[in-house]
């Protein structure tokens, strides 16, 4: 495989390259890397009893999010 | 190999976007630099997580 420049793709190319070349670790290591610059917000953890409610919040946020950017599919 | 924390709540994630939500999940593994799971999921493909070794979710 010829050099891929991950670098040149932008986060919704690459994930998209690594979901269609599963063989290319380093394409998904370089997704993750991008991944973890930006600073995360702890939704929930395994054993809070709010478990439940917290990650259903997160999801609706995250999809809401996606319909507003007009990035979910037709 | 995920640790049994990650295991229960790579669970209750999925029963939540696949039952509840009917969200697909594209993929699941572990990034073994920082052993965390990544759990891609959605069907624009934007539902993304990572459950830390000790259980955490973000």
């Amino acid at each position: 495989m010829s050099q891929v420049n991950y670098a040149a793709m932008s986060d919704e190319e690459l994930r998209r390259y690594f979901l269609q070349h599963r063989d290319d670790k380093l394409a998904f290591r370089a997704y993750l890397d991008r991944l973890n610059e930006h600073p995360h917000k702890i939704i929930t953890t395994v054993d809070d009893p709010d478990f439940d409610a917290k990650i259903q919040a997160a999801i609706m946020e995250k999809m809401q999010a996606a319909d507003n950017n007009g990035d979910a599919k037709a | 190999m995920p640790t049994d924390t990650q295991l229960r709540g790579l669970y209750r994630l999925s029963y939540w976007l696949t039952y509840i939500l009917l969200q697909p999940i594209h993929l699941v593994c572990i990034d073994e630099r920082t052993n965390n799971l990544y759990i891609l999921a959605g069907n624009a493909e934007n539902l993304e997580f990572q459950i830390t070794p000790n259980g955490e979710v973000f």
